[in-house]
């Protein structure tokens, strides 16, 4: 049974977190505000353009859309697929995670917007012919059950939680597969015209989503330190390792076949990705700080002897993949556009586009709203949830009709 | 227009709707048209109906709370087609003779004045493409503009439906419903639709000179023909649509949709001083579109990609009697052949 001590230690720790995330959030939200009014008040859109009509923003839409779905996707498989019941006391933080991801990428993508305050039009006048409404709908939808979902873990609601886990499962990957399709289907953009990019897309948010969740589990795992901890990362380590490669060996196959293919509009606009001026985001960010130096670092505290130092080593490459995975959804959105094959002088042409200072301020604004709603989940949610949890399994809230698993605790403290 | 080409004014084209239908517009003199209409003194930001909604009419349909409801049905598809009952039916296409055009870019001037677009907006413009090495050298004009796809890609991908089909298969934009999102130009092959950032004509309120000391700046430019916003404003734009767009939407070639209502040819077609532009009813096996059509194998732009646009080309530039007879020959023999070829060529 969990003792006083260490759930005070808990909860003395996750304060601290708290008040981390709320002051760093609020110090970000007053640096972006200042980008934030200049995009609602005077349209500032920074260097968009109608040759590169999204850039930044979109990306980070995208970034966000696939922490969001692949953080649940990804604890949902582990947990109920993989098996591994562990998993039940990181559950709340990793839909909070998600929450705050899925407010981020509906706050960027309205900054995006030209006439952001008429975004009420795809809900009340929707046009379900377009992947946008889509889009749109899924993710209200995907909120509602993230909101559902902490809700049932705040007052101890295991049937709800396992209910909600299966809904996300389909909701999730219906979203990223229309978020991928959105891209897909633009056979005006050579590079995004591919039947694979749905596949991709959700290939990607298990390889970050993975990441998300060793990542949470490393800062925020209630059994910190012990036994248990340890071996949980490690275990989780060598699910992001196997995640990985399935998304080096599809990134791969992807590019080996356009290059071999060498259709000019896509062969085309991938030299430039590969060579160009931009080819540095690609090669420092997406594949050295976002795939290699993390897979070096899973190899690696495979062979170290101290837990502490396999501690470091999982955070810096869940942390690192995490973190430049930014550079995925932007090395898909922006050269796409950036380049185009112009078909009638057979030739590829060039358009400017590096994000300017009011879409850097936006992304600060963005980053900071997610880690203040953070910081309330802690004290909303996480807190109050594990007061609940480390309650004796005779006092789990059940529902009638409920399963005997779903009259277990949400989760058991017999090692602690 | 020239007068062998009496078959394709705007009567002929639209009386046959109008007889079928009988509710055809009738055909206002040609005085109404650009000129009478064109004061230079209209204003920038008029809005052509009550169904455009600002910020501020959204906060306060958000307050009514109901109101939003009562907005939103006053804005819905019904209303796309108001004006335009003479087109029900018919199939409006644009066919572009390449041998007629030649080049002069009236067409695009032409689009420019009718729709009061911005500097660096072009709702018709063209592509020109220069190959080979003087003296054999070759070069293309080609015309270009919104290609009214049948299966219109930016149509498909507005969440909105502010891109909507309207009667004659023209695919229309409602600036009232665009929320900016840029789908439109991400999906469309043709690189037709523009996205317009910031207030409309800003350009005009540059104070700077194009030569200091010897030419004005645009601002006097603007004070001293007594433009408001622009010097030469049409406000016939405003029968249809928004006479200049606002911030934020995106604006794309409507065929003049403002014109086609009052039963007048698009502008760049009334405009072009070849002919090479000819406008009507697919529909009609009677029209001058079909009956061009049926004689030429018109190509169209990325036809690959299944769009099927309505804006067909026929009779490229260069036709087999421009070269002389030959089956070829070899690379050491190119020299030698090639006086003998020039002078064929080029007498």
């Amino acid at each position: 049974m969990a003792t006083a001590e260490s759930s005070s230690l808990y909860l003395k720790r996750t304060s601290k977190l708290f008040r981390i995330s709320l002051i760093l959030g609020i110090v970000a939200l007053v640096i972006g505000a200042f980008g934030v009014f200049q995009v609602l008040v005077f349209g500032n859109l920074g260097n968009l353009s109608t040759e590169v009509p999204w850039g930044l923003w979109v990306g980070l839409y995208e970034y966000f859309v696939l922490l969001e779905v692949g953080a649940v996707l990804s604890f949902t498989l582990l947990r109920y697929g993989g098996g591994i019941k562990e998993l039940d006391k990181l559950g709340p933080i990793i839909m909070l995670t998600a929450l705050a991801a899925l407010v981020g990428a509906l706050v960027s993508i309205f900054h995006d917007l030209g006439q952001p305050f008429r975004v009420w039009m795809p809900i009340l006048r929707p046009d379900f012919g377009s992947l946008l409404t889509w889009m749109i709908w899924l993710h209200l939808a995907y909120m509602i059950i993230l909101i559902i979902e902490l809700w049932a873990y705040r007052f101890g609601r295991k049937d709800i939680v396992k209910k909600m886990a299966y809904i996300s499962l389909p909701a999730g990957a219906a979203l990223v597969a229309v978020l991928g399709s959105f891209l897909s289907v633009a056979a005006a953009r050579p590079l995004w015209n591919d039947l694979l990019l749905p596949v991709v897309y959700l290939i990607s948010a298990f390889v970050v989503g993975t990441g998300v969740v060793l990542l949470q589990h490393l800062i925020f795992s209630p059994v910190y330190g012990t036994s248990e901890y340890h071996k949980l990362a490690h275990k989780l380590g060598r699910w992001f390792f196997s995640w990985i490669l399935v998304g080096i060996f599809t990134a791969l196959t992807i590019s080996l076949v356009m290059t071999y293919a060498e259709v000019p509009a896509t062969a085309a606009i991938l030299r430039q990705m590969l060579f160009g001026d931009y080819a540095w985001t690609l090669w420092v960010f997406h594949v050295g700080l976002g795939i290699l130096l993390p897979v070096a670092l899973l190899f690696w505290q495979e062979k170290m002897k101290t837990d502490r130092a396999r501690k470091y080593a999982l955070g810096g490459a869940s942390g690192l993949l995490v973190l430049n995975f930014l550079m995925v959804p932007m090395n898909v959105v922006i050269p796409a556009l950036a380049y185009r094959y112009d078909h009638v002088r057979d030739t590829l042409v060039r358009f400017e586009y590096f994000p300017q200072l009011v879409e850097w301020l936006v992304m600060v604004f963005v980053v900071g709203l997610m880690l203040v709603i953070f910081a309330v989940g802690i004290r909303l949610v996480i807190q109050p949830f594990y007061r609940i949890a480390l309650q004796a399994p005779a006092t789990a809230t059940t529902t009638s009709g409920a399963s005997e698993d779903d009259n277990e605790p949400l989760f058991n403290n017999e090692e602690q | 227009m020239s007068t062998e080409n009496t078959n394709l004014s705007p009567d002929s084209i639209f009386n046959m709707k109008k007889n079928r239908t009988g509710n055809g517009h009738a055909m206002p003199p040609e005085a109404s048209e650009m000129g009478t209409g064109n004061t230079g003194t209209g204003n920038g930001t008029r809005k052509q109906s009550g169904c455009d909604l600002s910020r501020r009419d959204f906060l306060k349909s958000m307050g009514a709370g109901a109101a939003v409801v009562g907005v939103a049905a006053g804005c819905s598809r019904a209303h796309a087609n108001e004006g335009l009952e003479h087109l029900e039916g018919t199939n409006l296409v644009m066919v572009i003779d390449l041998q007629r055009c030649t080049g002069c870019g009236g067409c695009d001037i032409a689009c420019k004045n009718e729709n009061n677009l911005r500097q660096g907006h072009f709702w018709s413009h063209h592509i020109t493409h220069t190959t080979g090495k003087f003296p054999n050298v070759r070069f293309e004009y080609l015309p270009t503009l919104c290609n009214h796809c049948e299966n219109a890609p930016c149509e498909k991908a507005c969440p909105t439906s502010a891109l909507h089909k309207v009667h004659g298969g023209v695919t229309a934009h409602d600036p009232s419903k665009c929320i900016g999102c840029r789908a439109c130009i991400i999906n469309c092959p043709y690189g037709e639709i523009h996205a317009h950032f910031g207030q409309p004509h800003e350009e005009w309120e540059d104070e700077e000179e194009l030569i200091a000391g010897v030419t004005g700046s645009a601002k006097s430019t603007l004070k001293e023909v007594g433009g408001e916003r622009i010097p030469y404003y049409n406000n016939e734009r405003e029968n249809h649509g928004l006479g200049n767009r606002h911030h934020g939407i995106v604006e794309k070639c409507d065929f003049c949709l403002h014109r086609l209502r009052e039963s007048k040819l698009p502008s760049c077609v009334k405009r072009c001083p070849t002919d090479a532009r000819i406008f009507g009813d697919l529909n009609d096996p009677n029209s001058s579109v079909s009956r061009v059509l049926a004689n030429y194998r018109p190509f169209l732009r990325m036809e690959h990609l299944g769009t099927r646009p309505k804006v067909y080309y026929v009779r490229s530039f260069n036709s087999a009697s421009d070269y002389p007879q030959t089956k070829g020959e070899l690379a050491e023999n190119i020299e030698i052949s090639k006086p003998a070829q020039e002078k064929q060529l080029f007498g």
